[in-house]
């Protein structure tokens, strides 16, 4: 038969993988990404610390110091980072796009601080904390539930709602500090006599409260999501609302009991910021959690045990980061960023090879395929593509997501297969052909 | 090489992993013909079709276009050649403009001008008789109008070769006449033309030849002309098949489900059942035919509790079960399954598992399990006490448990799998990555598990092949054996008037009448369908009129 060009690169989608197979890729991907990352900044670096310098830099960032310090501090920042993530991806199984995690967690500060500057002393401490608590997650849940009450009423665009609501916090904290202290540099002083005790001593006494939360908190919503009653029916409103409707569910209830939710855990961070860990709020204590929230739940595909790895490996990579930057003398913050991101192109960008099956060259015949794990778990391709798209209800269509972190992260392959829930198949286009 | 040879496809071959999606497949489509794509879901139809433009790449064989070997790995390849395809599930921009969707991804050199682009619209429409309005947005546009729209983009980019994938699945009998219409003129002007369809007697009524595929192997092309629906049927299933649909006589029971008076409102406000008034008795099968969005939608919510009725009544075995909640309703025994134009929308939640879309009905009945103990009500021994004790506090937290059980669910979605034949690897798939036909039947089996005694099914055979059909009005006709009363909203008239024991036609909101299925004509009901006959003005005399229009006398529910 007469041969045509043909295109070099041929693409085609996988069926399914072994997962030891898809976790080879993607520590494979880390691992380039930090060989190139090793190697890029071998070449910048002023003294010939060279390639390995990096590695003990990055990893003393987190494992390094005296007595752990730095290990409970990055154990700390997770756990933090964690509970927002967590907080944000109760809504988020629901399509329901919270971005005021900022917000949320401000207002649980700000609560804790009105608590201590207007009580403390007055009651005896423990009575106070208690209060502290209460006073966080219900600060935390009502900016939460505000625009969730509009959005199940009136179908508001929750994430514009929740992003506003992020100043609005934001400034109430300004706001308050300039109010309690009018005379000092806009910097609220500790009030440590009122505060939670730490735990033990050192880091790791100062740091078991949060990380102990964070563990409780992470096992009770794995639960709450895959095992309870209200975890179904997130799913089913996220999934349909005319499905959830039938299935006589409460729509609005749900919204509404879902963000008290979310915006209570956000109200516990709140809590451990201002109550436990800095004893003081200020308006830029949420650490932008409330962002990088959003791409530990996409990264973690929604799944409250691969999240906490995540939230581990981001504080890792900035803490290492900061580290290498320190070590090698680097002023700029601009050069850990692009190692940042550089590492999560390659993390995010191997789920396309976890997805899809690259043949170069030109076409052979397949006799076996690729997967001999793939038996018949298959059921009629053809139709399964077509019902890919008919299974997009509006909301997916129109719930597009707001990259707003600053990263590529929440794009491409991994957003859409997060959104397909179950993270098997990215729902996005079946165009699934490149040409060189 | 023949010059009136369009398109050829030589041994085309497909895999998917290990399975071959297309295997060993040639034909050619000639200039100025339509050539009918026929074949079960799952035989490799739109695998096929995807490859000739350009979504997939073929792993064997070559596409010949205009007789000159092509290589077409892109849409935009496909363009090049002249080929245009229009998709099942339509790839537009709701808010966007009729117009600003066609010309959108096509290059220009000239300026963006929305005057010239409506005006050459507005002349291919008058050219192949389309109705079109190019400043219509889509978001406000029926789906016969979006697939006008899509139709008109691919002409727009001066396709040749046009493959309509599925176009009459949600089109009304009136509407696909329209679309006919349209199809033979742009035959006249030359245009090829692939038509993918399940509806034989569309195949019949519209193409030149038909192309047979059979679990994503070729079978063979006949002329339309020489072959008939149940030669056709053959090659597509590989075996004789009967199209004839059983109507089993069963005893007509008492009414199980009365309308009456009943006045609903649409999502707009305007009324979409209009002073309704008819009922459905045990063991029949009660159609209703009416052109699609004449209240079908409307009158199904509300009788399942999701919309709100403003007048009349809905009374089940004599009970008023208007302002129940849709659970409530659902627990009497009224189940509804409504397929959707998109399948998946209302019922079904596609990324779950079949398991889990088991239990949506039922999942806040599930407890952890808890058996009373077994206590004597005279007993008053300490030790009956303990037990009474235990009974209230197990009750109550079986009552108000937390969690569902996957595993009782799990179990209602193995006897579904088994009694409906739904072929899925396993319980857990998410329902979405299965077939038409087995969605629609994991949904009428989640229905049927809740033993209703009136079954309300709206297009139940949306978009199925023969086989999954004819299993579909199997499990219809089981369940009217078992005396249930079966009210079946369909699209298909010659299948009504073979399955249900009467018809009942609304046009726009109003009933037209109900008449006996065997007594009456496709004619009548047509023009009942359009308003143009209508039996509840004058009474009686009329050829196969159902007697009991109105409930007869002995008959009435006391209130």
């Amino acid at each position: 038969m007469e041969r045509v060009k043909e295109p070099l690169i041929h693409i085609t989608r996988r069926d399914s993988m072994p997962v030891w197979k898809s976790l080879l890729i993607r520590f494979g991907a880390i691992l380039i990404a930090l060989l190139i990352s090793a190697a890029f900044i071998a070449a910048m670096a002023p003294d010939s610390q060279g390639f390995f310098g990096f590695f003990s830099s990055l990893f003393s960032g987190t494992f390094g110091g005296k007595g752990g310090r730095r290990f409970w501090l990055t154990l700390q920042n997770t756990a933090l980072l964690l509970c927002v993530a967590l907080a944000l991806v109760v809504a988020f199984r629901m399509k329901f796009w919270n971005l005021g995690g900022n917000g949320q967690v401000l207002m649980g500060c700000l609560a804790c601080a009105m608590c201590m500057y207007y009580l403390g002393g007055k009651i005896p401490n423990p009575a106070l904390w208690v209060i502290m608590l209460v006073a966080s997650v219900a600060a935390g849940a009502v900016w939460a539930v505000i625009p969730a009450v509009f959005k199940a009423i009136f179908n508001t665009n929750e994430s514009l709602f929740t992003l506003m609501m992020n100043y609005i916090a934001m400034y109430l904290v300004a706001f308050f500090i300039s109010f309690w202290y009018p005379e000092g540099t806009g910097a609220m002083p500790p009030l440590s006599d009122v505060a939670l005790p730490a735990l033990g001593n050192g880091q790791a006494g100062r740091s078991l409260l949060p990380v102990l939360i964070a563990v409780v908190v992470t096992v009770l919503i794995f639960c709450y999501l895959r095992f309870s009653k209200h975890g179904y029916e997130i799913s089913i409103v996220g999934e349909s609302k005319n499905t959830a409707r039938y299935a006589g569910i409460n729509v609005r209830k749900v919204i509404i009991r879902t963000l008290v939710l979310s915006g209570a855990i956000c109200g516990i961070v709140g809590f451990l910021l201002t109550g436990s860990i800095n004893h003081m709020v200020s308006t830029t204590m949420d650490g932008n959690m409330g962002f990088t929230g959003i791409m530990v739940a996409w990264m973690g595909k929604f799944n409250p045990l691969i999240m906490a790895v995540v939230a581990f490996l981001i504080n890792f990579l900035s803490r290492g980061m900061a580290q290498v930057c320190t070590d090698f003398g680097f002023t700029s913050e601009a050069l850990s960023d692009i190692v940042i991101g550089l590492i999560y192109f390659f993390f995010i960008g191997c789920e396309f090879f976890i997805v899809y099956k690259v043949h170069i060259g030109r076409r052979k015949k397949q006799t076996s395929g690729l997967s001999d794990e793939a038996s018949a778990d298959t059921v009629q391709i053809e139709t399964a593509g077509e019902s890919d798209n008919a299974g997009m209800p509006v909301e997916e269509r129109d719930g597009h997501f707001p990259q707003s972190s600053g990263t590529e992260a929440s794009s491409g392959i991994l957003g859409a297969e997060a959104v397909s829930g179950s993270g098997e198949e990215p729902s996005g286009k079946q165009q699934v052909r490149e040409e060189n | 090489m023949d010059e009136q040879i369009a398109l050829e496809l030589r041994n085309i071959s497909k895999f998917f992993g290990p399975v071959a999606a297309n295997k060993d497949i040639s034909f050619s489509l000639k200039r100025g013909e339509i050539l009918a794509l026929l074949g079960e879901n799952g035989s490799g139809k739109t695998t096929l079709m995807n490859m000739i433009s350009g979504i997939y790449y073929p792993d064997e064989g070559q596409i010949f276009v205009n007789g000159k070997p092509a290589v077409i790995s892109s849409p935009q390849d496909a363009f090049r050649y002249k080929i245009g395809m229009v998709h099942q599930h339509f790839k537009l921009i709701d808010i966007f403009t009729a117009a600003q969707n066609i010309v959108l991804g096509v290059r220009e050199t000239k300026r963006y001008s929305a005057r010239r682009i409506n005006e050459q619209v507005g002349k291919i429409a008058s050219k192949y008789g389309f109705e079109i309005d190019p400043k219509k947005k889509i978001y406000d546009m029926s789906v016969s109008e979006k697939q006008t729209v899509e139709i008109v983009k691919v002409l727009y980019r001066g396709a040749d070769i046009l493959i309509l994938d599925e176009p009459t699945a949600v089109l009304t009998p009136q509407e696909t006449e329209k679309l006919f219409a349209v199809m033979r003129a742009m035959k006249e002007d030359g245009k090829s033309i692939i038509i993918i369809t399940h509806k034989l007697h569309e195949v019949m009524a519209i193409s030149d030849r038909v192309a047979v595929l059979r679990k994503g192997e070729y079978i063979g092309c006949v002329n339309t002309a020489e072959t008939s629906e149940a030669a056709l049927t053959e090659m597509m299933v590989g075996q004789k098949v009967e199209l004839n649909i059983e109507r089993p006589l069963t005893e007509h029971a008492r009414p199980l489900l009365e309308i009456r008076d009943l006045c609903i409102k649409n999502d707009v406000g305007s009324l979409a059942i209009e002073d309704l008034s008819f009922f459905i008795r045990g063991g029949e099968i009660l159609g209703v035919a009416g052109i699609a969005g004449c209240g079908q939608r409307e009158l199904c919510e509300a009788i399942a509790g999701l919309r709100k009725v403003e007048s009349g009544g809905i009374y089940h075995e004599g009970e008023s079960i208007v302002g129940l909640s849709p659970k409530a309703i659902y627990e009497k025994g009224v189940s509804m399954s409504f397929i959707p134009e998109d399948r998946l929308g209302m019922g079904l939640a596609p990324s779950m598992s079949v398991t889990d879309n088991m239990m949506i009905k039922n999942y806040q009945d599930h407890g952890f399990g808890f058996r009373p103990r077994s206590v004597d009500a005279g007993d008053k021994s300490f030790r009956a006490a303990g037990r009474r004790c235990v009974n209230a506090v197990g009750g109550f937290f079986d009552r108000h448990w937390a969690f569902v059980n996957r595993r009782l669910a799990r179990s209602e979605a193995r006897r579904v799998i088994e009694e409906l034949d739904v072929s899925t690897p396993s319980t857990e798939t998410p329902v979405r990555r299965l077939s038409g036909g087995n969605v629609q039947k994991v949904l009428l089996g989640r229905e049927l598990l809740n033993k209703p005694n009136v079954l309300i099914t709206a297009y139940p055979v949306r978009g199925l092949d023969i086989n999954s059909s004819y299993l579909i009005y199997d499990i219809l006709n089981r369940q009217k054996k078992a005396g249930t009363g079966v009210l079946f909203i369909g699209e298909d008239l010659d299948v009504m008037l073979a399955l249900c024991d009467k018809i009942m036609v609304l046009c726009h909101g109003r009933l037209m009448g109900v008449v006996h299925a065997e007594k009456t004509t496709k004619e009548q009901l047509g023009l009942m369908m359009a308003g143009a006959l209508d039996l509840q003005e004058e009474k009686g005399k009329q050829m196969g009129v159902a007697k009991d229009t109105q409930i007869g006398e002995g008959e009435t529910w006391n209130e």
